[in-house]
């Protein structure tokens, strides 16, 4: 009933991004489907992370080359947000949220203090609250501890939940930074190479759970991953970015039958030039 | 209504995880050792020297709390906002400065202490402004050099005081005529009378008050009598709640008399005893006294009344024990330090109060990493600016107090050592930690004293005639070895940061749990009326619920619930 464009969660149309002459992306078009899991690939210093944080306002766009639409689903109502030149803060809490390549939690808390300092707009944020109104934000509080808990549990960290985050693993730590994400009640997780340097079990350990997230709490998920089994056999659509721009769209059955993929990763074949 | 199901799966999770408490280790040994000897050259003089006076112990203590203030000021900054203020002298300026300026203008001086500190956090916030985007090291850089600016800019300006400065007149002086003896001062009055039974009062109604309320969320039966009997896990609620009502009283008595509002018959016996009984709970609220723990009698009420009337002794001693003559000095002495100590527990109930808050556990994310803390939709601006402007509007309050004690503001007073030696506090005491900050200030202020104190020992003869030296420079000396010695040895300081806090939230989720939905207080409801009146509905949805990871379909996290089980 629906046609395509109608279903989206994000679209980013016509993206730039230079440095100082060097064209880090370079017009690049990505749109995420509700209820399918994206992938965006790519050889090394073709632009991903750059587009990463481009569209989560880290960067600022070129001007004037394109738009940034991100939609959020409400039951059956949905929103949208023009999010071209906002600041990050305030993308995250529309429900847009973002992991790092290199994972980045907070050393010096504990992994279940890491988890509550997401939860968006809290009481005890509040400065006047924060000293005055300690009955009203310990209920809060309370509800957002039993959630952490849960998502712990979910993610099978609750045992560590009282060490530092500087004293875990590093599968543990890529675990963490998605469960602070999920603590801030997101609708789309953009998860910049979630399982890099982890075991090839534990990789599809995480990628069970970022699925079992999508298929059940009904999460979007736009992930860059380098891991080409994990992305060919879980991805519902796939871009591929090489020089800045999107040379290839499509499921992975036709990605991997994409000439132009395969000389972006392997170099220009020479029959071809 | 808590479901007892999700109350087990809870637990289960919390049984799952093992608690290792050795990450809090305190370095008591290392706090004895230091505050032991430091301690003993603070009395040494005292006992070989001969010159037994109050205004050496009463400098003293004031100093300490002064610099305790300042220290837990600059920690809260350094320690947990993550922002090196090289120019903490210049905010204590624009405090006393401000100060000072708006008392010759004509206004009010407890109005003019109070816009002191307010001054001081507005001009953290200009601070903040330019200074965003700038890493650590470079506000470091933008710090230091805004200091000087102040103090250059002071020492050229005649409207401000140019080279010479202003004098600041306390304002106890005012009411002591010349012919008033300390011992007239320190007995009790019609006056104090009559107030020391205001409190009593005031502590006992608020305390049924706290008793119904808490009595009310938790659901628990309520009787007149329990203000005097402990009943468990709500009490401490209870207690928490009556101590800062005390605390905050007591400051309030004291800061009045301070400037004099009382008729003009300010009365040492009481801001005496109102101090002490601060004192005691203080210690009370941080360190719990195990053994009045051990009966079922709540002490707190009636060791308010022991207290008062302690005083009474202890007042007629100490106006006989100490000289009559040389008073007026003696008073502003005693009053400083008075103001000094209320002050210095105010300020720390509220920065312990903010840094256990959630506010304050932001702002922690922010130093540890603040690229993650912006990604979950936290804002560095605003809290740059809160932070900081708090903690400055303390400096700008301690910088008053300063200026009392010191007696007048000139430029010359603010340079950039002071900021150094708050640095070595919180070096010493451990970074990131309230009580480290006091007991740093308490450490390197009583060896300055000391320090300065020595050179009284040459007149005792003896071993001490040889001492030929200055030892204000000596006591520079033993810092910079103290401060090199810790950083090699014990870089966290004596009171290192706490930074496994889950005790904390465990312990909230299992008080909190007795809780249930239809008791909430009166304030919740009518906050969340309004709260949903300006489209924030964070408070609608406050009992412990199952699991919703994100708010898009009901069906689906319900779904998702059945596959938990």
């Amino acid at each position: 009933m629906e046609n395509e464009s109608d279903n989206f969660v994000f679209k980013a149309e016509n993206i730039h991004k230079y440095f100082s002459g060097v064209k880090a992306v370079n017009g690049a078009s990505v749109v995420v489907q509700k209820g399918k899991l994206t992938s965006l690939i790519g050889p090394n210093g073709s632009g991903k992370s750059t587009f990463f944080n481009v569209i989560t306002g880290f960067l600022k766009p070129e001007l004037k080359s394109g738009n940034i639409l991100f939609r959020r689903f409400r039951g059956k109502r949905s929103e949208s947000y023009d999010i071209w030149g906002m600041a990050p803060e305030s993308i995250a809490l529309k429900g847009m949220v973002r992991t790092f390549q290199h994972t980045r939690n907070f050393p010096d808390m504990t992994v279940l203090e890491n988890m509550l300092v997401s939860p968006p707009r809290q009481i005890g944020e509040s400065l006047i609250w924060g000293f005055l109104g300690s009955p009203l934000w310990k209920r809060q509080e309370a509800q957002n501890i039993v959630k952490a808990l849960e998502i712990l549990d979910f993610l099978e960290i609750a045992h560590i939940m009282n060490n530092l985050a500087s004293e875990i693993s590093g599968g543990q730590q890529k675990l963490l930074a998605i469960g602070r994400l999920l603590m801030t009640s997101p609708s789309l997780l953009l998860l910049d190479e979630p399982v890099a340097g982890v075991n090839p079990t534990l990789a599809n350990k995480v990628f069970d759970k970022i699925i079992e997230l999508k298929e059940s709490q009904g999460i979007d998920i736009l992930l860059i991953e380098h891991n080409m089994d994990v992305v060919m056999s879980f991805s519902d659509q796939i871009f591929v970015l090489a020089e800045g721009q999107v040379i290839a769209e499509g499921d992975s059955a036709t990605i991997q039958k994409n000439r132009k993929v395969l000389d972006a990763y392997l170099g220009e074949s020479p029959d071809e030039a | 209504m808590i479901n007892e199901k999700l109350n087990q799966t809870v637990e289960d999770i919390i049984a799952k995880a093992e608690y290792n408490p050795k990450s809090q280790t305190v370095n008591y040994t290392l706090a004895i050792i230091m505050g032991g000897l430091i301690f003993l050259s603070f009395v040494l003089p005292l006992v070989f020297g001969g010159s037994t006076n109050l205004d050496y112990f009463t400098f003293t203590i004031t100093f300490i709390a002064i610099f305790a203030g300042l220290s837990l000021s600059l920690n809260m900054e350094v320690g947990f906002l993550g922002l090196p203020n090289f120019g903490k002298i210049g905010f204590i300026a624009v405090g006393a400065y401000s100060y000072i300026l708006f008392v010759n203008s004509g206004v009010n001086e407890i109005l003019s202490f109070i816009f002191a500190g307010i001054s001081a956090g507005v001009f953290g916030i200009i601070l903040t402004l330019p200074s965003l985007r700038l890493k650590e090291d470079y506000f470091a850089i933008v710090t230091i050099v805004v200091g000087e600016i102040i103090r250059e800019t002071v020492r050229n300006q005649h409207q401000l005081g140019g080279f010479e400065g202003f004098a600041v007149p306390l304002p106890i002086d005012r009411l002591y005529p010349s012919n008033t003896t300390f011992l007239q001062n320190i007995l009790l009055n019609n006056n104090s009378i009559s107030i020391i039974l205001i409190t009593l009062i005031l502590i006992f109604l608020y305390f049924i008050y706290l008793n119904q309320k808490y009595s009310k969320i938790y659901a628990v039966p309520y009787s007149i009598s329990e203000p005097f009997v402990t009943k468990g896990g709500i009490q401490e609620e209870v207690e928490n709640g009556l101590i800062n009502f005390t605390i905050f009283l007591g400051i309030i008595v004291i800061v009045l008399n301070f400037f004099g509002s009382f008729g003009g018959s300010p009365n040492g016996a009481i801001d005496l005893s109102i101090l002490i009984l601060l004192i005691l709970l203080f210690f009370q609220r941080n360190y719990k006294f195990a053994l009045l723990r051990k009966y079922d009698i709540h002490w707190d009420f009636l060791k308010t009344i022991i207290v008062f009337m302690l005083y009474i002794i202890f007042s007629y001693v100490l106006g006989f024990v100490f000289p009559v003559n040389s008073l007026s000095t003696t008073l502003s002495n005693w009053y400083n330090m008075l103001l000094a100590v209320g002050v210095l527990l105010i300020s720390y109930k509220l920065i312990e109060d903010i840094v256990k808050s959630p506010f304050g556990r932001t702002m922690r994310a922010f130093r540890d990493d603040d690229t993650s803390a912006i990604s979950v939709g936290k804002s560095l601006l605003g809290y740059r600016i809160k932070g900081l402007a708090l903690s400055n509007m303390f400096a700008g309050f301690f910088g008053v107090l300063l200026a009392y004690q010191v007696g007048s503001i000139t430029p010359d007073g603010y340079t950039p050592t002071t900021t150094f030696t708050l640095y070595i506090m919180i070096i010493v005491g451990g970074t990131a930690n309230n009580i480290g900050a006091i007991f740093g200030a308490f450490l390197i202020q009583l060896l300055f004293q000391a320090a300065s104190k020595m050179g009284d020992l040459q007149n005792v003869g003896g071993i001490f005639a040889g001492l030929r030296f200055d030892f204000v420079n000596f006591s520079l000396i033993v810092v910079g070895v103290v401060l090199i010695l810790f950083l090699i040895f014990a870089p966290e300081g004596i009171f290192p940061e706490q930074k496994n806090q889950n005790e904390r939230y465990l312990k909230l989720l299992k008080q909190l749990s007795l809780d249930t939905e239809g008791s909430k207080s009166y304030l919740v409801r009518i906050l969340s009326f309004f709260m949903s009146i300006a489209g924030d509905n964070s408070f609608r949805h406050q009992n412990l619920r199952g699991l919703e990871f994100t708010e898009n379909t009901d069906e689906k996290s319900s779904n998702y619930e059945e596959e938990m089980k």
